[in-house]
């Protein structure tokens, strides 16, 4: 009997790693004595150059009640001196490379993304070692910053999609609060950014047309001096919070919808974590329901509902989700997802960034591995399903105007 | 010699051919029914970009059917179901459901209106939904319910589409081996136009317009271009929206999607002597639609006056000014995108150096070219948040003083410099991702009419002068073309030192002829929204007539 396409391409994959290996020469890695660790992707003839640095949050780092410590340091970094050079030399320096340095906050991690013409590499990786290893904080700013912290997050929340997606943890960390920000000292600040801001927390990804050597050079040159300093121990990490009750969001004049959102469990084997989500978001049965697409693979669901009542509408999703949790992937289905996952990989060089990412994550050991792909099976991607779906993990959203009282 | 001969002729003849390198990449062929095809080649890149580009967009929509072009992207580009791209012309099972289901949804429709008009006549609304949902239960059966039974999606590949203002644009990313099986699907697609998802996707469209969109912008666009499609906002069509009917939605595709008005390009390991033969037996092979005019879109004047409109819209204030300005393929829009790389380009930005750093009136600034398109003339917007004590006139103020002073002083060389900078590292953006590149070729392709325009508008930027960046915006970003819209969170809210005085003046006033609050509230709304209208000096009198009428105060 002639083996069957899918069994077939698992059967590759087991013996011979998934084909962007063979597509895509692999990064290659070292590290700097201070411990950062570095990837270097090659390509030869390529007229920019990105930088990825990524420095991990620990749940420690945020302590419940200080809301809003790591917006309101990363706030201070941007108004405060990098290196020598004023807030404004710092932001023409930029400018005039055309270099672009945007920061983004998630749950974990802090991450500086830089975009430079080739030429440029030098400067831009000194401008972002400037910003990284050399901020210098001054207190006078601290009381304005506190207020336009607080001020932009109003601001943000003033849109139910900002407060929809923060009752449903999909901006990165709890958001800045009032009193949280108010309890911030800049004892506070210096002591995150002293526990954040360390080599060996840091991973640095890079691309261009640039080789190993040469990439030593830059990044020794640039970052090479970066040492931790000793720290006092960590801090106990708080438990993880349950899921918190339903939110109700007032949207005058937009229909009734309830939202809920869910991450992927933390310990979920990463091959399983992308087989269910293919298997999900390609499932038409679900297409009025789940998002093509959110941060962290995070399922988010959408059960529009206008003129019903909340309460009857929040359990019409409650009761799709259970069914969904307890549906059964079949060996067809996984056989699909296999194919469709090794094909996926030869897709993933049109997006530069995407291989960045996936760079992060393999780092990180949180990349799906083509043999894991391959080793899977029906029970354990209906187990991996039944303990994201676990509803005590879900966070619930009720959106709009509804036709009956509130739950 | 001889050999040199070849060597000088290709030294001497290459700058006559007027193409920069990035533009002799682009290979690019007529294909036989007149559709184009544009091919740059990635060597060594396991994966194809492919984008159809249909021109005509949300503009040229009739009336009647506004919403097309974002039903068609949701209907025939949102999935690729098997069902959708069949082999062979037969009609299928399907199709003929579906035309079942468009006469019971038209009719539940009529009959939902007739109810609304009179709610005590007979109904037979529950018998039509009954009907509805039986003949609902068997169209899902025709059609696909297994997870990965997209067409694309199972192969490892991504689609998505747009309805943007001049185009209708539909992208996907396949392994370079399905070439053959994106053709050939692509094909079917337009050959069937079958939209067996439509009456979903009519739904999701309804409740996405009314979950909210920018309606600040929208409001701008509709009283900056008047009359024009541009200015159309389709939350205001969804009763027409609604009526929009399957078959009505498959006449619409047969003339908007049809290979007269399609480029097709194609980024990644991909050469043209592969794609041409295969696309020339698929795509090249759909029937060219007869000929047909274009629709004639209604003329706009670039100088129909200083336009103001005030709303409230809830969230924060805002400050929101337009001019109407010349299309893509006019001389001025290049001088005119400078303008707005050196207004608000990179974190020196003039207007963000100068009204948030430095004055501190506003919390950001944030300038968009060609809204909503580029084919026809758009309008560049600046919008302002206003910093906490100041009011969205004196943000007014300093942005014109601003806008006066670009016009007028030299612009520094090291401003130039940035402005240029930042716009070759955008230019290189687009040019390193397949998916940015195919984009930018076929957005040229739509808006100036040559897809060469995306590389020779970023030669003619380093040949640009200050003087005619200067020229530009003195001719355009002038009074005459220009639309302020002041968004407020309330008609109340948010006033400055003068409204505040003025709503007191006229509450007063009010006060002495009205007895119901509520009603007073009302008129004192309405009075400030019309002194909103009047210049700053203007108010000032008015508040002086006003004040004069007041009841002199016991002492």
């Amino acid at each position: 009997m002639r083996p069957s396409r899918p069994m077939a391409l698992a059967a590759v994959l087991l013996l011979t790693g998934a084909p962007r290996l063979a597509a895509q020469a692999p990064p290659r890695t070292f590290t700097l004595p201070g411990g950062l660790r570095v990837m270097l992707r090659e390509d030869q003839g390529r007229l920019l150059f990105r930088a990825r640095l990524r420095l991990a949050l620990r749940p420690g780092d945020l302590p419940p009640g200080k809301e809003g410590l790591a917006d309101l340091a990363l706030r201070m970094m941007d108004r405060g001196e990098a290196g020598q050079l004023s807030p404004a030399a710092f932001d023409r320096a930029l400018d005039e490379g055309g270099i672009r340095l945007t920061r983004t906050l998630s749950a974990g991690a802090l991450t500086w993304e830089l975009v430079s013409r080739s030429r440029d590499q030098d400067r831009a990786l000194g401008l972002l070692a400037n910003r990284v290893l050399r901020p210098v904080l001054d207190p006078a700013t601290l009381e304005p910053e506190r207020l336009a912290c607080w001020r932009d997050q109003e601001a943000a929340l003033a849109s139910p999609d900002a407060r929809l997606r923060t009752a449903l943890g999909l901006d990165g960390p709890p958001p800045a609060t009032e009193q949280g920000l108010g309890q911030l000292t800049f004892a506070d600040l210096e002591t995150f950014l002293r526990r954040v801001l360390r080599p060996e927390r840091a991973l640095l990804v890079l691309e261009g047309d640039l080789g190993l050597e040469q990439a030593k050079a830059l990044v020794l040159l640039s970052l090479g001096t970066w040492t931790g300093a000793p720290l006092a121990p960590e801090p106990p990490v708080p438990a993880a919070p349950a899921a918190p009750p339903p939110v109700r969001i007032p949207a005058p004049g937009e229909p009734l919808r309830v939202e809920a959102a869910v991450p992927p469990p933390a310990d979920l084997d990463p091959s399983l974590r992308d087989l269910v989500l293919l298997l999900l978001r390609n499932d038409p049965r679900l297409a009025d329901l789940l998002a093509p697409d959110s941060p962290g693979g995070t399922l988010r669901f959408t059960l529009r509902a206008p003129g019903q009542q909340a309460d009857a509408a929040l359990a019409a999703l409650r009761d799709r989700l259970a069914a969904l949790a307890g549906r059964g992937f079949t060996a067809a289905d996984l056989d699909r997802a296999r194919t469709a996952w090794a094909e996926a990989q030869r897709v993933r060089p049109l997006h530069p960034e995407a291989m960045l990412d996936g760079d992060l994550q393999e780092a990180d050991g949180l990349a799906p591995r083509s043999w894991a792909v391959g080793a899977a099976t029906p029970g354990a991607l209906n187990g991996a399903l039944g303990r994201w779906l676990d509803p005590a993990r879900i966070r619930w959203a009720i959106v709009g105007e509804a036709a009956g009282p509130r739950p | 010699m001889r050999p040199l001969a070849p060597l000088l002729a290709l030294l001497v003849l290459a700058p006559l051919r007027g193409q920069t390198p990035g533009a002799a990449e682009v290979q690019e062929r007529r294909l036989p029914n007149g559709a184009r095809l544009l091919v740059v080649e990635r060597p060594g890149l396991p994966a194809f970009h492919a984008t159809l580009v249909f021109r005509g967009g949300r503009t040229e929509e009739p009336t009647n059917l506004a919403g097309a072009t974002d039903l068609l992207a949701r209907a025939l580009y949102g999935h690729t179901w098997p069902e959708d791209v069949p082999d062979g012309d037969a009609a299928t099972p399907l199709e003929a459901l579906l035309k079942q289901e468009e006469g019971l949804q038209e009719s539940l429709r009529l009959e939902r209106l007739r109810l609304k008009a009179d709610p005590s006549a007979p109904s037979q609304a529950a018998g039509l939904e009954a009907g509805l949902q039986a003949l609902q239960q068997r169209v899902a059966a025709l059609q696909s319910s297994e997870p990965l039974s997209d067409v694309y999606a199972r192969a490892g590949g991504r689609q998505s589409a747009a309805a943007e203002a001049d185009a209708l644009v539909a992208d996907t990313e396949l392994p370079v081996a399905d070439l053959e099986l994106w053709a050939r699907t692509e094909t079917r697609r337009l050959a069937r136009l079958q939209l067996s998802r439509f009456f979903e996707a009519r739904t999701a469209l309804i409740a996405d317009l009314r979950s909210g969109q920018d309606q600040g912008l929208a409001l701008l666009r509709g009283a900056a271009l008047p009359g024009h499609p541009y200015g159309r906002n389709l939350v205001d069509h969804i009763p027409g929206l609604e009526a929009i009917r399957w078959s009505d939605l498959r006449a619409y595709a047969r003339r908007a999607c049809g290979p007269d008005r399609l480029t097709i390009v194609l980024v990644g390991g991909v050469g043209v002597e592969t794609a041409l033969p295969i696309l020339t037996r698929t795509l090249g092979a759909l029937p060219a639609p007869e000929a047909a005019e274009d629709p004639v879109l209604p003329g706009l004047r670039s100088d129909l006056g200083d336009r103001r409109i005030q709303a409230a819209l809830g969230g924060t204030s805002r400050l929101l000014v337009g001019w109407r300005i010349p299309a893509r393929n006019q001389p001025d829009h290049l001088a005119l995108r400078m303008a707005a790389q050196l207004l608000d380009g990179g974190r020196t930005g003039r207007l963000a150096v100068r009204l948030v750093q430095q004055k501190g009136l506003a919390t950001r600034v944030a300038i968009r070219m060609d809204e909503p398109g580029a084919r026809e003339p758009g309008l560049l917007t600046i919008d302002l948040w206003p910093a906490e004590g100041h009011s969205l006139a004196e943000l007014e103020g300093a942005l014109h003083s601003e806008l006066l002073r670009f016009q007028q002083e030299a612009l520094s060389p090291e401003e130039w410099e940035r402005a240029e900078a930042e716009l070759d590292t955008e230019q290189l953006l687009a040019e390193d991702t397949p998916g940015r590149l195919a984009r930018a070729l076929g957005r040229a392709w739509t808006e100036s009419g040559d897809w060469r325009s995306f590389y020779s508008e970023a030669q003619r930027l380093r040949t640009l002068e200050p003087e005619a960046v200067q020229a530009a915006v003195q001719t355009w970003l002038q009074p005459a073309h220009r639309t302020t819209a002041l968004i407020e969170p309330a008609f109340l809210a948010g006033q400055d030192p003068l409204e505040a005085e003025m709503a007191q003046t006229l509450r007063t006033l009010a006060a002495r002829r009205i007895e119901d609050p509520g009603q007073r509230e009302r008129l004192v709304a309405e009075g400030l929204r019309q002194l909103r209208m009047l210049p700053l000096e203007e108010r000032r009198r008015t508040l002086k007539l006003l004040t004069a009428q007041l009841p002199p105060v016991a002492k």
